[in-house]
């Protein structure tokens, strides 16, 4: 089983879960095989809260995979979650500039990968259907 | 408290600084790169190739290789060898291995080389398999690589810190200045800050002018006995003070600083000077932002007086703060692991008379700095080291 396939089945549920230590109950990003602080492999996927902060955000210009290259420039950031980590997220046209309040949701990317998406905490009707040119499963 | 080591060189001292010319592209396989450094470590000291005993190596193309390979495939009989992989902090870290080496006597002659081959098209792969982290969570985000992953770094430092796109910029356009009297460098046309500014957007605030170009090439140094040195009739380069330090604040949400936080005051007082005995500094210039913190870290300013910093200094060798004298990896190029021995190579010159770039007027004291590894969101590994002229 690969490190990623925990946040891929929870984002095929609609949930967000990230790798939490069941000994110590800190929170691991990105999935690993044992815990950052306590070196336990107890390492659960459970569901977290979706509520962070848009730290720094860039435009990505020039990509080297050119999927993304046909649809530059793309919004990316750094979201830190309460729990003490930071998340590499793709960031939806909705949210105000960093920093930000964000609300971040696992998918499905065009390519199968899990990923993040970082939205706007408040998810009004015009972001919703905005959300539906969203380049993955939404 | 652990009665802990300093990184100082004592006996062990640097000679015969090495560049092997960047090309943007190389048809040739890393050790070719390594053979040109052996043997103008060789012709500059008189030392027979079986006189070197010790090999630290850093390369990231060398597959399938180790560095165990090179030493069959130039006929190296060696009584040391290491293969350091910490990216940008590989030269000072291969340094601070030879320095403890030579000082225990497990061998006398250790060549540090730094190498890297470039293909059109192997960056790309580089990226993309880089590390497990940036492989499951940052690859998949628009495949940026580490500019990207730099970009989210300015724009935090200067978003928080009130540095301008012009305050980097005068950075980077001292350098190109400084690079324009150094024979090596691949960037040979002055740049003006309109050039930088103008420049076309790569992650924003990452712009084309914010990248060093990959390339291929080599950096090379001896490093041997004080009295062996005097034997050989070369000048040597003394090194101070040193330190290494990975994955340093990791609870940090972003990159605003690294390991030189932690360990600056330790490495002036080891080397009994204060900022203002240096009289020029190499910084780890992957990027301009991370030129400003090694700044900061290093105690130069403190941590948010960058920008300030900045507008008062003038960067180029003549000027009040001689920064990256050969024109850093932002003029010259960035050879693979090679770009963390640049600095190091240059200081080597500047302490030892063999100037191919410009010289700083009566230098006696450099700085020399490393950072690497940007497995994640941030680069792990921070290294530096203080050097002085080395005094008959």
């Amino acid at each position: 089983m690969n490190a990623n396939d925990g946040l891929a089945s929870a984002a095929r549920r609609g949930c967000f879960e990230l790798q939490q230590c069941a000994r110590c109950g800190a929170v691991q990003y990105p999935a690993r095989e044992a815990c950052r602080r306590c070196l336990s492999d107890d390492l659960a996927w459970r569901t977290q809260s979706p509520d962070g902060e848009l730290i720094a955000e860039t435009l990505v210009h020039r990509s080297n995979d050119d999927w993304y290259n046909e649809r530059a420039p793309w919004r990316i950031g750094l979201v830190r979650l309460p729990a003490g980590v930071t998340l590499v997220a793709h960031v939806h046209a909705a949210c105000a500039a960093s920093p930000a309040l964000v609300r971040v949701e696992a998918r499905i990317d065009h390519a199968g990968r899990p990923v993040i998406v970082a939205f706007p905490r408040q998810r009004d009707r015009d972001a919703a259907a905005d959300c539906v040119d969203w380049a993955f499963d939404c | 408290v652990s009665a802990r080591a300093t990184g100082r060189g004592d006996d062990a001292v640097i000679v015969s600084p090495v560049t092997v010319p960047y090309v943007k592209h190389s048809p040739h396989r890393p050790h070719w790169f390594i053979a040109q450094a052996l043997a103008g470590l060789l012709q500059q000291t008189g030392l027979r190739k079986d006189e070197i005993d010790g090999l630290v190596l850093s390369s990231q193309t060398l597959a399938p290789d180790k560095a165990i390979g090179v030493t069959e495939h130039l006929g190296l009989s060696l009584r040391y060898l290491d293969d350091i992989c910490v990216g940008g902090a590989s030269g000072v870290v291969a340094l601070r291995r030879a320095l403890r080496a030579v000082q225990t006597g497990d061998a006398d002659v250790v060549a540090c080389i730094g190498a890297d081959t470039n293909r059109p098209g192997s960056f790309r792969d580089t990226v993309s398999e880089f590390s497990l982290f940036s492989r499951d969570a940052v690859y998949p985000y628009a495949a940026g690589g580490p500019n990207a992953s730099i970009a989210l770094v300015t724009a935090h430092y200067m978003r928080t810190w009130g540095a301008t796109r012009a305050d980097l910029g005068k950075m980077c356009v001292a350098q190109r200045q400084n690079a324009l009297r150094y024979p090596h460098a691949l960037f040979k046309k002055p740049m003006t800050l309109e050039d930088y500014l103008s420049a076309r957007p790569i992650a924003a605030p990452i712009h084309l002018l914010d990248c060093v170009m990959p390339c291929a090439g080599a950096e090379a140094f001896l490093v041997v006995r004080r009295d062996h040195a005097a034997r050989l009739g070369i000048p040597r380069v003394d090194v101070l003070s040193s330190c290494e330090r990975h994955n340093a604040f990791p609870d940090d949400p972003i990159q605003f600083r690294s390991g030189w936080a932690l360990d600056s005051d330790r490495l002036f007082a080891d080397a009994g000077l204060g900022p203002r005995d240096i009289d020029f500094v190499q910084t780890y210039d992957d990027y301009p932002v991370m030129s400003v913190i090694q700044l900061e870290d290093l105690g130069f300013c403190a941590k948010g007086e960058g920008p300030d910093f900045l507008r008062r200094h003038d960067f180029t060798t003549d000027g009040s703060f001689p920064l990256n004298t050969c024109g850093g990896q932002l003029s010259v190029g960035q050879a693979g692991f090679a770009g963390g021995f640049l600095g190091i190579v240059e200081a080597a010159r500047q302490l030892s008379g063999r100037n191919l770039a410009r010289p700083v007027t009566n230098a006696r004291h450099g700085i020399v700095c490393g950072f690497g590894m940007i497995t994640y969101d941030r680069g792990l590994c921070s290294a530096a080291a203080v050097f002085a002229r080395g005094r008959a």
